[in-house]
């Protein structure tokens, strides 16, 4: 057991404001987080899903004349007003939602590191220009903004709609990086690597990202979690093309689902929804916890028992 | 709201009529009891984002009632009804120089709302204010000159023939008052918020939430209207309007709900009715002829036969749609124009006849299960507007429907403003869109087959988007427009001539007559259009036919 070790980092050998080159005890103290396990749990299953899952069921836009079933053993989720398969639309939905909230997360955290640290270390104009650039998108109205964008891209797939809400999603992220590094790079360590003569890259490359990685990863599964949340909204204002959660309430909606009483065409979607954002949403909390140690809460050490 | 409202609020911007998507909630003030003056009638209406103000009937976006309610056309051209013409402000007309001089006669003894007499000068004003003010001119008139030549009589030229175009002229111009409309600088932008008309109702009150129009007491046809004045409400969204509607809190509505009989008149069966205006509009595949394969007419014929009509209806479009004819023209309205060797002809689903037809036409199937013919796969791609959910549901039909027979059909779901684009200029392999007419057998064909409306790829095509060309179509078309619109036998052997084209060409693939439901409640209200005394269309939409249906709506019992 790490108890002892996880004790001694938990109550504060990270104090903020100091920096701890070494970061492996940190990552210990992650592993035994219950919110990231639960997380993890639930995002690595709808991630199974949306990889497996379409493999596994039919067509889900098979028709059929049995039209808005409910569940029963054949349609385990019942049917559509069109008699498809909810159950079959739900996996294959999986795919289209997990996908854009992984790209979205990808391209966010790239643009957004690439311009918050880059301008967080570079200073001057550069760091000018970058952060009037990142202000402008953060002042942007967002949803309306995609709206806008989505509706003159003539074709939207999965990966058009993830790259349009990523235009809009990387700015906060951005000025988190950018303030993380500016106060990085005064830190001595830095100083000293820049004295010795290292290179910038290798000096924003091996000794400031790494002490960002936890806030980039927090960064990330924000970002993931908004493409999922901002997917379902366009899908549902009709703009989708993903084929996704928000695709399958939209077509809900638009049957009147809800005044036909047929709750088992948009509960599933909305719950899925809800537990992908819950289970993010648990291992930002855990990312936090890492981050920032006063959000830490120690834990007793099970040896010792129930005080 | 539903997309099918949208739809063809979009699709009917570009002619007068202006139907009206559902709407957003407000509250109710009461009011439901009728009483010894008549009733103020709940009319579901408006915008979901809240009433603005326009009683412009020049502008698409004046609000619901402009048009016919308050302001007035000379005639009125009943769209349930063939050839059911009614005088409204004139009496009479005659066309003179070929079609290119209308002379109407106008009606005696009507006044506006201010009290101000109406004569034949408004109505040249009228025209003359269209012809200097092109945003005004949505019909596209060629006015050279309205004269009024005494108070009831007015003579209007044209720069050319007419005659196909009367009821856009007499039917949905709107007539303003001289004394008030000349002194306006921009008419088009000019959003009259205090409405002056001849209508049988006038403006009482408006907000955000509703506006009131109360009856005309000085209104020119004795004894009507009969009911005190409509309210027009809106609501968030369809289903905050099912459930009012539901709920007896509306007396009439053009609200689509998706199984009427139980969500609205199961309700209240003895009071809530509903009738389902299916003439309006036509649902088509249209093939891009320019295109292979579809200059292939056993192509598009075998497309036709492999679709299950009566299962896409049932489907996809909540049962609602009635078949539609291979001649072009819904039923039954134009039934005395359809030839009748067509009439009871009908678009038939028989998959292997479907196989034949390819094999017959040169295509073998591949190894892959679909036909191709040297060295062309049959597949295709069908553009539709993206979260038209009907449509994309019937093409999910479709594409099952079609690889059992061996042709692959993809879809791709475009924005609206790229559909509208794609479709003019021909960039498209397929589309599935509604058409429409402007009110008369001519315009539906004129519209949708006349070469004179399309253009080569590339270029922007008026309102035949799938570029069919056929010189006999033309000819009986351009015979229609020297025609005086009274000659109806000569008239309805020209759209035979059409008829026998279009039913062996099949130069689109009609899919269904596109369902408009209408509810009405008639607890309070009696006399609204029937099936049997369909004197108007019921739908409550900014159009000639609303005027009428007010007008003629008495207080039940």
């Amino acid at each position: 057991m790490a108890t002892i070790e996880t004790q001694r980092d938990v109550t504060g050998e990270v104090v903020p404001g100091v920096v701890v080159p070494t970061r492996r005890p940190r990552w210990r103290g992650l592993l035994r987080s219950r919110k990231l396990a639960a997380g993890l749990a639930i995002v690595g299953f709808f991630a199974l899903v949306a990889v497996l899952g379409p493999l596994l069921v039919d067509d889900p836009n098979q028709v059929s004349d049995d039209r808005l079933l409910a569940p029963s053993a054949e349609h385990l989720l019942g049917t559509t007003t069109t008699g498809q398969d909810v159950f079959r639309q739900l996996v294959a939905a999986t795919r289209g939602s997990m996908l854009v909230g992984l790209v979205v997360g990808l391209l966010a955290t790239v643009v957004s590191v690439l311009v918050g640290v880059l301008g967080g270390y570079a200073g001057g104009h550069t760091d000018e220009s970058l952060s009037l650039v990142s202000n402008v998108f953060l002042v942007l109205p967002g949803l309306p903004l995609v709206v806008l964008i989505t509706d003159y891209v003539q074709t939207r797939g999965a990966l058009a709609i993830a790259l349009i809400v990523s235009f809009t999603a990387w700015a906060g992220s951005a000025r988190v990086l950018r303030a993380q590094t500016l106060s990085l790079r005064s830190r001595d360590y830095v100083d000293a690597a820049r004295v010795s003569g290292e290179p910038g890259w290798r000096i924003v490359t091996f000794e400031i990202l790494p002490n960002l990685l936890p806030l980039i990863a927090a960064q990330f599964v924000f970002a993931v979690i908004g493409g999922i949340l901002t997917e379902a909204a366009l899908a549902f204002l009709g703009l989708g093309g993903a084929g996704s959660w928000g695709t399958m309430l939209y077509f809900a909606q638009n049957s009147q689902a809800l005044s036909q009483g047929a709750w088992w065409w948009f509960v599933p979607p909305g719950l899925c929804i809800a537990l992908v954002g819950a289970g993010l949403a648990l291992i930002n909390f855990s990312l936090d916890e890492l981050i920032n140690p006063r959000l830490r809460v120690p834990r007793r050490p099970r040896r010792t028992g129930p005080a | 709201m539903r997309r099918t409202l949208a739809r063809r609020l979009l699709a009917t911007l570009a002619t007068a009529t202006l139907a009206v998507g559902v709407t957003a909630g407000c509250g109710d003030d009461g009011d439901s009891s009728a009483d010894a003056e008549g009733k103020i009638i709940n009319v579901l209406s408006g915008t979901n984002a809240g009433f603005v103000p326009n009683f412009n009937p020049f502008s698409q976006n004046s609000v619901a009632g402009t048009m016919s309610v308050l302001y007035e056309s000379l005639l009125y051209f009943n769209a349930a009804r063939a050839d059911d013409v009614q005088p409204q402000l004139a009496t009479g007309y005659e066309f003179a120089d070929d079609g290119r001089r209308l002379n109407l006669t106008i009606r005696e003894g009507v006044k506006w709302t201010d009290g101000k007499p109406f004569s034949a000068e408004d109505v040249a004003f009228t025209f003359n204010l269209i012809r200097d003010n092109p945003k005004l001119n949505q019909n596209g008139l060629p006015i050279v000159e309205a004269v009024a030549t005494d108070p009831t009589h007015v003579s209007v030229t044209f720069s050319q023939g007419v005659y196909t175009r009367l009821n856009l002229i007499a039917g949905r111009t709107w007539i303003v008052p001289k004394h008030i409309w000349s002194t306006i600088a921009d008419p088009s932008a000019f959003t009259n918020e205090k409405p002056v008309g001849t209508g049988a109702f006038m403006l009482a009150s408006f907000s955000q939430q509703n506006y009131v129009f109360e009856r005309n007491p000085n209104y020119w046809e004795t004894g009507k209207p009969k009911i005190k004045g409509m309210r027009f409400q809106q609501f968030a969204s369809a289903d905050s309007a099912i459930a009012a509607l539901a709920a007896g809190q509306l007396d009439w509505a053009g609200s689509f709900i998706a199984d009427i009989e139980k969500q609205y008149v199961s309700k209240d069966p003895k009071h809530n009715k509903y009738i389902n205006e299916s003439q309006l509009y036509l649902t088509n595949l249209i093939p891009n002829l320019d295109r292979a394969p579809f200059d292939s007419a056993a192509v598009r014929k075998a497309i036709s036969l492999a679709l299950d009509r009566d299962q896409i209806i049932r489907l996809a479009f909540s049962g609602y749609g009635k078949e539609a004819s291979p001649a072009q023209l819904p039923r039954p309205l134009w039934d005395d124009y359809i030839k009748p060797e067509h009439k009871d002809r009908k678009l038939e689903f028989d998959p292997a006849r479907a196989e034949q037809t390819l094999q017959a036409d040169g295509w073998a199937k591949g190894a892959d299960g679909i036909y191709a013919k040297a060295g062309r796969r049959l597949s295709f791609t069908v553009k539709v507007v993206q979260g038209y959910n009907d449509y994309i549901s019937a093409l999910q039909i479709m594409t099952q429907s079609l690889k059992s027979v061996g042709i692959e059909m993809k879809t791709q779901e475009v924005s609206f403003t790229a559909f509208s684009t794609d479709q003019q200029t021909g960039d498209f392999e397929m589309i599935i869109t509604n058409l429409y007419s402007e009110g008369t057998a001519y315009s539906w064909y004129s519209r949708a087959f006349s070469s004179k409306r399309t253009a080569p790829l590339g270029q922007q095509a008026g309102s035949n988007y799938g570029r069919f060309r056929n010189a006999a179509v033309d000819a009986a078309l351009l015979a229609m427009e020297n025609t005086p619109p009274d000659q109806r036998d000569a008239i309805r052997e020209q759209l035979f001539k059409i008829q026998d084209v279009i039913v062996e060409e099949l130069p689109y693939i009609p899919l269904q007559q596109s369902a408009s439901l209408i509810e009405y409640r008639t607890e309070n209200l009696g006399n609204f259009p029937t099936e049997e005394n369909h004197y108007a269309l019921t739908t409550p939409y900014n159009g000639p036919d609303m005027g009428i249906v007010a007008k003629n709506l008495t207080p039940a019992g």
